[in-house]
């Protein structure tokens, strides 16, 4: 899936009248970095179909935003986008391991395995009986990041998905993804605080 | 993993109180609804026939001078002419009245008798079909032809506190009964059934040849001296009020055709109509109940769904959940409702001897059943599409 950007500015950005113009192809990894507020999880959002706070078009395999319906969104965001959000969305009243399975219910042909790997190489199997309130949020990253990794995608969105990790762990993670990246072919698109290339990036964005 | 984990945390203990209320709702209107129809279905039906304002029954107006002078009560031939000649008056005829002591037995396990009076009328004023309702001295039985009020009298006043068994119009048809006549010269036994009923008539009634026959055997007097208190009259029906001005001008006194226990009986029916009503009412008021349950459920949960739709689940999803929930509540509470009113109806049924024939009122009441069902779960269905989509904005 090809995602454009067509003279698309963002309404709630510190500068609201630029103007951007992108074209993501498949596979393609993008970083968009800025200061805190610069609006990175805005433009995120906007490509997931979560905020219709924009000017211009933003196009997803040559069918406008505007066009798109919200039974088409839930398709979309079933199919093709697993996203890591920056509040991370988890449920705080489940445990880990029903965090994990209201993903892996989606998905028939989830191995097990699978899920089991990832989360011994981020250290949760011990927290798997533990409601998710009672997490550091640096643990609950891990979740929402295994959450991510252990469906198919096309395209991996995480916004800011490192913030609360020490570095064993952001290495850990940054291995688990290529690797989901390479197996599922799939692009990238995250956000930072700053440029980075931990993934070997085609694109930055700045928004500073 | 299944689905469950999504219905736990959408259905909190919060959450399920409304949906169990509406559950109940729907059992009690059920419930109401179907025991009500069940006694609509068992109420006798004749009193919503066409009132048979055709035919009356005259006598004169009894006045203080009769307990000296009996024979003003009777009309002469004069009395009959002006009569036919009135207007609006199509035929006349006499009541023949029996002239003796007379008591009906039921054989049988039905231990019931009673003293009673015969009356006789020309079979064309009657309302049944009187092919075999005639007799001739070597006959086996006397046909007889009892009111229906009679009847409806038996089953509502007299059956419980005689201990007796209630009677349908086909059971009642079956009794074995017996004519006792007392005369001075002794008692006489006579073979009797029930030909038919009558909603014309409130006496009962054997053929006019019976009642001449018996008159002249147990109480022999002169013909000529037979006279008659009462007069059958067939009235045009256009001709009502200029008759009616005519029986009072006449002294005449005109006798109702039928009696109270009608009105009880729509007083009755009027009462088990409320409870149809309100039947339906509750079952109404249960969807609207599941419908804003379903709504305060969605609002309640808004933050919980939002985040079930970032992760690949569709509204369409959650809420289909929301109608399993619905479905399980509403088929519980039907089936539940079913099951209990049935259970009340048979013993209903087996407290009043299973007398009674239910047979066609059965089907009837499964049918209603089924659309009751078919109805809720449908309804449920609808309101549940119609719950809206949360602004994701």
């Amino acid at each position: 899936m090809i995602i454009s950007l067509q003279s698309t500015s963002f309404l709630f950005l510190r500068n609201p009248e630029k103007k951007y113009n992108l074209n993501i192809n498949s596979g393609h990894r993008v970083n968009i970095y800025g200061a805190s507020g610069s609006g990175k999880s805005c433009i995120i959002r906007a490509i997931v179909g979560l905020n219709n706070q924009f000017n211009g078009n933003i196009i997803l395999s040559d069918k406008r935003w505007s066009e798109i319906t919200d039974e088409k969104w839930f398709q979309l965001r079933k199919d093709c986008f697993s996203i890591v959000f920056q509040q991370l969305e988890l449920f705080e009243e489940q445990t880990v391991v029903e965090n994990i399975n209201l993903v892996s219910n989606l998905y028939p042909n989830i191995n097990s395995s699978q899920i089991d790997s990832i989360s011994q190489s981020l250290d949760l199997k011990q927290y798997f009986n533990t409601k998710v309130k009672y997490l550091s949020v640096g643990e609950k990253q891990r979740v929402a990041i295994t959450r991510a990794l252990i469906r198919p995608f096309t395209w991996l969105i995480l916004d800011e998905p490192f913030s609360h990790l020490d570095k064993k762990n952001i290495q850990i993670c940054i291995e688990l993804i290529e690797s989901n990246l390479n197996e599922n072919n799939a692009g990238l698109i995250l956000t930072s605080h700053s440029k980075n290339n931990m993934f070997k990036f085609n694109t930055d964005i700045s928004l500073d | 993993m299944t689905n469950k984990i999504t219905l736990k945390h959408l259905f909190n203990k919060r959450n399920k109180s409304p949906l169990i209320f509406s559950g109940i709702i729907l059992f009690l209107g059920s419930y109401i609804f179907i025991l009500a129809l069940f006694f609509l279905s068992f109420i006798d039906k004749s009193v919503y026939i066409k009132k048979d304002n055709n035919y009356f029954i005259l006598s004169k107006n009894i006045s203080f001078l009769n307990t000296f002078k009996k024979d003003l009560a009777y009309f002469s031939d004069q009395d009959i002419a002006d009569l036919l000649s009135a207007p609006g008056i199509n035929r006349v005829d006499k009541i023949y009245i029996s002239e003796f002591p007379c008591r009906i037995i039921v054989a049988g396990n039905i231990n019931y008798y009673s003293e009673i009076f015969l009356e006789g009328i020309d079979n064309k004023f009657l309302s049944v079909d009187t092919s075999s309702f005639h007799w001739k001295n070597n006959a086996e039985s006397i046909p007889l032809i009892i009111s229906k009020e009679f009847l409806q009298l038996y089953n509502y006043s007299f059956v419980r506190s005689n201990n007796l068994p209630m009677l349908t119009e086909s059971t009642a048809k079956l009794l074995p009964l017996t004519l006792q006549i007392n005369s001075y010269e002794g008692s006489a036994y006579h073979k009797a059934h029930i030909h038919g009923f009558s909603d014309r008539y409130l006496s009962i009634l054997a053929p006019v040849e019976f009642i001449n026959w018996a008159n002249n055997q147990y109480k022999p007097l002169k013909i000529s001296n037979r006279v008659s208190t009462k007069m059958v009259v067939e009235v045009d029906e256009e001709a009502g009020k200029s008759f009616l001005n005519f029986t009072e001008k006449s002294n005449y006194i005109v006798h109702h055709n039928k009696s109270s226990i009608s009105e009880n009986i729509k007083i009755a029916n009027l009462m088990i109509l409320f409870f149809v009503i309100l039947g339906s009412i509750l079952v109404i008021t249960s969807q609207f109940l599941l419908f804003f349950s379903n709504k305060m459920i969605l609002f309640q949960e808004k933050v919980s769904i939002i985040k079930l739709t970032y992760i690949g689940y569709s509204f369409k999803r959650i809420k289909s959940v929301l109608f399993q929930y619905t479905f399980i509540i509403v088929l519980t509470s039907l089936v539940t409702a079913i099951i209990c009113s049935i259970i009340t109806i048979y013993y209903i049924m087996d407290f009043f001897a299973g007398v009674i024939q239910f047979n066609f009122h059965e089907i009837r009441i499964i049918a209603v059943l089924i659309i009751i069902t078919c109805f809720t779960i449908a309804i449920s269905f609808y309101s549940n599409k119609k719950l809206k989509l949360i602004n994701m904005g």
